[in-house]
């Protein structure tokens, strides 16, 4: 009997991950007015910011209900022993409620629900390690796989760099938001993760500027166990990004032959792949159009 | 003397009604008031003592007794006296007494009674304090009853003209009130109680209406919200605690009536204002209501017992009050990092205090020089976060500093800027949300990013040489960069102008933000991000 993973659209993982690593994705809810669209079912990632800067009032979200989680768990258990639910941070969504709920009533000893204190592909990337780890060694324990889950959870983070500070204004439920109402100055925010919560991280002058600290972030980590670039509709900044982190793998790689001394930041550098993936409304509501993120998971360093 | 207009003023109904707007008002504006309550003890309950005070006369207002206004504004009146708390609470009683003095001779209240009560109330407000200072809810009294005067000379002058009037200057007095007490210009808070008095009179001023045959009336039909906006007045913050040294000395706020034959209201003002402060004693020879601040409620109680009965008495212990609130407001702003900033400069102090968000000290660098070490440590050590970061933007204080604490300190970090571009982008990188290390990443980070360029305003004269030269200092492609341009006052519109035609133009920048910044050192400063 094996382990099932669910996990949730507001993790962000793209979908040719959701096949290969077989996750059992439950849908975000997102309200434009009185329509109600399922994430990643009735509504794409690109068709939702189109409607989002077309529509004058601002889509919210809402979470699964445990309804929802309950189809899901009960249809899996008929394949499977157990299940391992992984979702972004309870301090963000109800989503981790939702599941919670759900497993209380299918049955507690089947079904462990994990809070990744994360969101977008902060939570993403601890899921894709997970699975892999299950994948390649299908008879883990799943206390095994609920430890590796909660340590990469403390070690992953999400930095986004907003093209405006517009959306986290109307939004106002990403309490970073009001870190940056003071002074009326042009500034790209940057809001990150922190201890289950999206703060306020920095406020540069220009992208180039937050794209090259989001960078600098990224590589200033040591020990990285996955990256990403995460970005609402496929843009130069977005593009730009990727190109600077995933481009280090192929320099990297070229350069170990060479008599160049490495600096600190080659060091640390990240060879896997960079994913690519899309911000859900969950964040892209607030972020707003134009935002780029990195996420990672890494060791401070020292 | 009656006239057309007394005739069209309003009932004793209104007058019923308005006592009920300003009940709610305060009562929405509570919290707002309390948080703004430094004067003349900062123990947050101007708004909750206005309140109940203006209540106390809702809730026992018995308007079927009284036949008339007049005897029903007397009632009101008395009842305003006893049912009083705090020092803005007797204070506000005031208003109801000079409405009282207004409606001896007429039945309904129009201008001119509205004009009699403002100035009377003024004039009971100032007397019925001992040593009144300038800034309080008394300022604002003086100020709306002058305008009422002013503006109800005109010929076409009606009540809604001449409150309105009221109600403007009222607004602009309530913001003055910082200006005019050293108190409150140190807390950065307009005073609280003149707030609640201004918000009392703005909010029946919205429910004033005049039907089409000319009946003046304050309506509440429960369709829109006459309560103001609650406006963005900054409440006490930490800053205020940190300096303020007081502790357990305030005193009790005592408050109570006193009933006698042939009460002397200026004669036990002069005897309590030997045993306590605050003196607030109002009323006529047969009842009055007396407020002060002591360290020995019994003392007042039995001087004040030779004089007549006393009776609505009430307590408080200002010390549990201060300390309750110190503690809310500290805690409120649990800020685990604050920011020290060693500059000088008129517009960069400013630009800093605007921009920055979380906790901010400035340290002026001629101070800075003035004072030894030990006393800016001494500065340092009182603020209350965990961590402190000193951002000196000089090398040789930066220097000194990094002596002084060492290297490896952890709670005390020093990061050095050279000049006010690449103070700015220090500062806007700093989140008190984030933790320290991080802060100290993106800091250092944003610092070393900068770019800075100072410009002589003679080198404008030659546009080519000078677009050599920024390429050359900059030392990367000006093209899709951001600018930002610090520039002091002495450039003109033209120079300016030139200057951003330049770089949009001929460099092809991304963007150009103008910050007017004064400083010894340049007249253009360009920091290219």
């Amino acid at each position: 009997m094996s382990i099932a993973i669910v996990c949730d659209s507001a993790s962000d993982i793209p979908s040719n991950f959701i096949k290969s690593l077989d996750l059992n994705e439950v849908a975000i809810n997102i309200n434009f007015g009185d329509k109600v669209f399922k994430e990643n079912i009735n509504i794409t990632g690109d068709e939702f910011y189109k409607k989002l800067t077309d529509t004058k009032d601002l889509p919210t979200t809402s979470q699964p209900s445990s309804g929802d989680f309950e189809k899901v768990y009960s249809s899996l258990l008929k394949k499977h022993s157990e299940i391992l639910s992984i979702h972004i941070s309870s301090k963000v969504s109800g989503t981790y409620n939702s599941a919670i709920q759900a497993a209380e009533k299918i049955g507690k000893s089947k079904i462990t629900v994990v809070d990744s204190k994360n969101v977008s592909m902060g939570t993403g990337l601890v899921i894709l390690a997970v699975a892999q780890s299950l994948k390649s060694k299908p008879s883990s324990k799943m206390a095994d796989l609920v430890k590796l889950a909660n340590d990469l959870s403390a070690k992953s983070k999400i930095l986004v760099a907003c093209e405006t500070i517009d959306f986290l204004k109307r939004g106002g439920r990403i309490s970073a938001g009001a870190a940056f109402f003071a002074g009326l100055l042009t500034v790209k925010p940057v809001i990150g993760n922190k201890d289950g919560e999206v703060i306020s991280i920095s406020r540069p002058r220009s992208m180039v500027k937050a794209l090259s600290f989001l960078r600098r972030e990224a590589e200033r980590h040591v020990n990285h166990q996955g990256m990403a670039v995460v970005q609402t509709t496929d843009s130069f900044d977005g593009r730009a990004l990727y190109n600077s982190l995933a481009g280090n793998a192929s320099v990297g790689s070229a350069k170990k032959g060479s008599k160049k001394k490495k600096n600190a930041s080659e060091e640390n550098m990240y060879i896997g792949e960079v994913i690519k993936a899309q911000f859900g409304p969950a964040v892209g509501t607030h972020a707003g159009p134009g935002a780029v993120g990195v996420a990672f998971i890494g060791d401070p360093p020292k | 003397m009656t006239t057309t207009l007394n005739e069209n003023g309003l009932s004793s109904n209104d007058y019923i009604r308005m006592i009920k707007v300003f009940a709610i008002t305060l009562n929405e504006h509570r919290d707002v008031m309390n948080a703004l309550n430094v004067f003349p003890v900062p123990d947050a309950d101007t708004g909750t003592n206005m309140y109940i005070s203006i209540k106390g006369i809702q809730d026992n207002i018995n308007p079927d007794q009284f036949e008339d206004f007049n005897l029903l504004s007397k009632h009101i009146a008395d009842l305003a006296l006893l049912s009083a708390q705090g020092n803005s609470g007797l204070l506000i009683a005031q208003l109801f007494r000079g409405i009282h003095k207004s409606m001896t001779k007429s039945k309904t209240l129009g201008l001119n009674e509205f004009v009699d009560a403002l100035e009377s109330s003024y004039e009971f407000a100032q007397s019925s304090v001992y040593k009144p200072e300038e800034g309080t809810i008394i300022t604002v009294m003086r100020e709306c009853a002058q305008v009422a005067k002013e503006y109800s000379k005109y010929a076409d002058a009606n009540l809604e003209t001449v409150f309105e009037a009221v109600i403007e200057r009222a607004k602009l007095a309530v913001g003055e009130t910082k200006e005019q007490m050293e108190l409150l210009k140190r807390a950065d808070v307009v005073d609280s109680g003149a707030y609640g008095f201004s918000v009392m009179l703005e909010a029946a001023f919205n429910c004033l209406e005049r039907d089409d045959s000319g009946n003046l009336s304050i309506r509440i039909d429960g369709t829109h919200s006459f309560v103001p906006d609650i406006l963005e007045h900054n409440a006490l913050d930490k800053s205020f605690f940190e300096e303020s040294s007081h502790d357990g000395d305030w005193g009790y706020c005592t408050v109570f009536a006193l009933t006698g034959d042939s009460l002397n209201v200026e004669v036990i003002k002069e005897e309590l204002s030997n045993l306590g402060r605050s003196v607030v004693v109002s009323g006529s020879d047969t009842v009055c209501k007396i407020h002060v601040h002591v360290e020995d409620p019994e003392e007042v109680l039995r001087t004040a017992s030779k004089f007549g009965d006393i009776s609505n008495k009430n307590i408080t212990n200002m010390d549990e009050q201060y300390k309750e609130m110190r503690e809310q407001i500290l805690s409120q702003h649990s800020d685990e990092i604050s920011l020290i900033v060693i500059t000088e400069g008129k517009g960069i102090e400013g630009f800093l205090k605007d921009n920055t968000y979380g906790s901010l000290k400035i340290v002026k660098t001629s101070d800075f020089l003035k004072m030894p070490l030990e006393d800016f440590a001494d500065k340092v050590s009182d603020i209350s976060s965990k961590s402190k970061i000193i951002v000196s933007n000089n090398e040789e204080d930066y220097q000194k500093i990094l002596n002084f604490y060492g290297q490896s300190n952890k709670d005390v970090i020093i990061i050095g800027t050279k000049n006010d571009a690449e103070l700015v982008s220090a500062i806007l990188s700093f989140s008190p949300e984030q933790d320290v290390e991080g802060n100290i990443f993106g800091m250092k980070d944003a610092v070393s990013s900068t770019t800075s360029i100072v410009i002589h305003p003679s080198q404008l004269q030659d546009k080519n040489a000078l677009i050599n030269f920024l390429v050359e200092e900059s030392g990367l492609e000006m093209s899709n960069t951001f600018i930002s341009l610090f520039l002091s006052e002495s450039l003109d519109v033209d120079q300016i102008a030139h200057l951003n035609e330049l770089l949009l133009e001929d460099l092809g920048v991304a963007e150009v933000e103008t910050i007017t910044c004064d400083s010894k050192k340049w007249d253009i400063l360009i920091s290219v991000e």
